[in-house]
């Protein structure tokens, strides 16, 4: 085929699939707009373009129909006329299925038929046929609120990149790619669920229950308060968890699920071993196989850092909390800033972070919860670093802190890391939570 | 669930199933993502169901049906927050005026059939792409990763596709 040099109809043809494919630049998009509009033949070639795109996508399904088929159904009485495809051959393949289906010869047979009555029995299944189309649709159970860089839905053996305000049917497979993340609404309620990159999620309804399971990854859950009976169940490798009305986290790797919850309470159970375990408000745990889960502590502020200022002549001056690592510098004077608190990476593997700030700034960190552990690992006192690496864990939260000096300006910075396989953004509040001096250390 | 068609709307049913190919081709036309085309094509049944008693019979349907239909469309485009960059509404009810001449819904199902014999007529790598492209519903760029050859080719080997099967469909009058 490539060896035909291309011509001006080539590239009409061409301009007209690529719009039909969302691909044809803004411009080109008039132009051939303009076109259209005043050349008849052209208008004739484009109706005959989406003429095929549709059927041709309706040959697909009707091959996908009968590989779906048993290869034992009965052969069709020979006075019966079908109103429909029924080859008894299953296979996907274009040329097996257009040649089973025998297009002409079941027009003949077709003509053959009594008129009138056939074309009302067509009428009557076809309407019914759609009354069940409409009916057996997957159910429409939320609606894609939010989307930054890239959400796959997975509905049955098709895949689609998703926008915000597409419908989540029941059965659809959420997949995040790396450096993306997406939120949903459920339809008619309050209950949204958000979800962190490198995230596989099946959003389901099961007798009336909404159903979430994690395969990998981790998501963060509000959830409305639910009727009677008909809780929202998740599930993980590890665990199963039951909610009626909460506001949680939940993060599953290959060897381990951590609930977190903000709000409410959450009854986890593990798969296979293990009673079920009551999850309060303010409260985490870590389900591993083989290992007790127990309740840990969380901060009541989760999603803020613990900001202090202070002078060398009158002491901390002032407490704030950041919804992010960043700070302005606005509304303080010259001094010390102080920013600490946990990090809580999102998975395991190595973090680069980068510190941007106003005169002398420090960055600390521990391999674990325990400030007494933190060390240094940048300073802008170092010309030669332009960044720091550390290797962390996504079950596990580390202590953090940023120290910014300035005798002449107010302190100001701004902390970002690339995540594994990321891009470098800002650490964002999700991902941190306030010192809290009272809380037991390991 | 027990299934109900109430009998006000039995007309609207058979009237969009009388309609469906060239319903489906103005939402395609402006929605384009195939995936997205079935979602907004079953909103707009249910908008014709819905307004159904302020459709006047004495009035052709098709012209009111893609009205329906382009409104819709569009309206769920904006919904998704997506910049509209399709032809104008001029054009899409051009394009469905040209679509409805090719005849109704027999004519098109007879017009499927003609291109499954196109289709066996292609290239075994023509037939292969079609059934990636259009049966299991692979973008362009999945489909470059694919075959390990540019979008850029793709187009060209597609608009030969398309050219060819177009010229089959000519050549294979429709019974008459």
């Amino acid at each position: 085929m490539n060896a035909i040099p291309p011509s001006n109809d080539d590239q009409i043809w061409r301009q007209m699939l690529e719009y039909l494919d969302g691909t044809l630049p803004t411009g080109e998009v008039q132009e051939l707009n303009d076109r259209l509009k005043r050349d008849g033949e052209l208008r004739g070639m484009f109706a005959d373009l989406l003429a095929q795109q549709i059927k041709l996508k309706e040959l697909g399904e009707e091959a996908a129909l009968l590989a779906a088929d048993s290869a034992e159904a009965p052969e069709p009485a020979s006075n019966i006329v079908p109103l429909s495809p029924a080859p008894p051959k299953a296979t996907a393949s274009v040329s097996a299925t257009t040649r089973s289906v025998k297009p002409r010869r079941r027009w003949q047979r077709l003509r053959q038929a009594p008129v009138l009555s056939g074309l009302a029995m067509a009428a009557s299944l076809t309407l019914v046929g759609v009354a069940a189309w409409l009916w057996l649709q997957p159910v429409k159970l939320a609606r894609l609120a939010k989307l930054e860089g890239t959400l796959t839905i997975e509905r049955g053996n098709r895949k689609f990149a998703a926008e915000p305000g597409d419908a989540l049917r029941a059965g659809d497979r959420l997949v995040t790619s790396p450096n993306s993340r997406a939120s949903f609404r459920y339809l008619g309620e309050e209950t949204e669920v958000s979800l962190e990159a490198i995230t596989r999620l099946q959003i389901d309804q099961q007798r009336g229950s909404k159903h979430l399971q994690l395969d990998q990854g981790t998501f963060e859950a509000t959830v409305a308060k639910q009727k009677s009976g008909t809780p929202v169940r998740l599930v993980t490798r590890q665990a199963e968890a039951v909610v009626v009305g909460t506001r949680f986290k939940l993060l599953s790797t290959m060897n381990a699920t951590r609930l977190e919850v903000f709000e409410g309470a959450v009854s986890i159970l593990q798969s296979f071993e293990g009673p079920s375990l009551l999850v309060p408000a303010g409260n985490g745990v870590n389900v591993v196989p083989g290992q007790p889960a127990v309740l840990q502590k969380l901060s009541d502020t989760r999603g803020t850092l613990l900001l202090e200022e202070w002078t060398a002549a009158s002491g901390v001056t002032n407490q704030t909390y950041l919804g992010q690592f960043m700070f302005s510098g606005v509304g303080v004077k010259p001094g010390s800033s102080r920013a600490r608190g946990y990090l809580h990476p999102p998975r395991s593997g190595a973090y680069s972070f980068h510190v941007s700030g106003s005169g002398q700034t420090e960055l600390w960190l521990s391999d674990s919860e325990n400030p007494a552990r933190a060390r240094r690992i940048w300073s802008s006192a170092d010309p030669q670093a332009e960044s720091a690496v550390a290797q962390l864990r996504a079950e596990q939260r580390y202590y953090i802190e940023l120290r910014c000096t300035s005798e002449s300006e107010p302190a100001a910075f701004t902390l970002s890391w690339t995540t594994p396989g990321g891009q470098q953004r800002v650490i964002y509040g999700d991902y941190l939570s306030p010192f809290d001096p009272g809380a037991n250390v390991r | 669930m027990k299934l109900e068609v109430h009998d006000a709307y039995e007309d609207a049913f058979r009237q969009v199933l009388a309609h469906r190919t060239v319903l489906l081709a103005t939402v395609r036309a402006i929605v384009r993502d195939p995936h997205r085309v079935e979602d907004t094509f079953s909103d707009v049944t249910l908008e014709i169901v819905r307004c159904w008693g302020s459709y006047d019979p004495s009035r052709p349907f098709g012209p009111w049906a893609r009205g329906l239909a382009r409104r819709v469309a569009l309206a769920n485009l904006r919904k998704a927050g997506r910049e509209i960059t399709s032809l104008d509404a001029e054009v899409i009810e051009l394009l469905g005026s040209e679509m409805e001449q090719m005849g109704g819904e027999p004519r098109f199902e007879e017009y499927k059939n003609r291109l499954g014999e196109c289709l066996e007529k292609l290239s075994e790598a023509a037939r292969r792409l079609v059934q990636r492209r259009y049966f299991e519903q692979r973008t362009y760029v999945e489909l470059a990763a694919a075959e390990n050859k540019s979008p850029g080719t793709l187009y060209v080997a597609f608009t030969r596709i398309h050219q060819t099967l177009a010229r089959c469909l000519k050549r294979q009058p429709p019974t008459p």
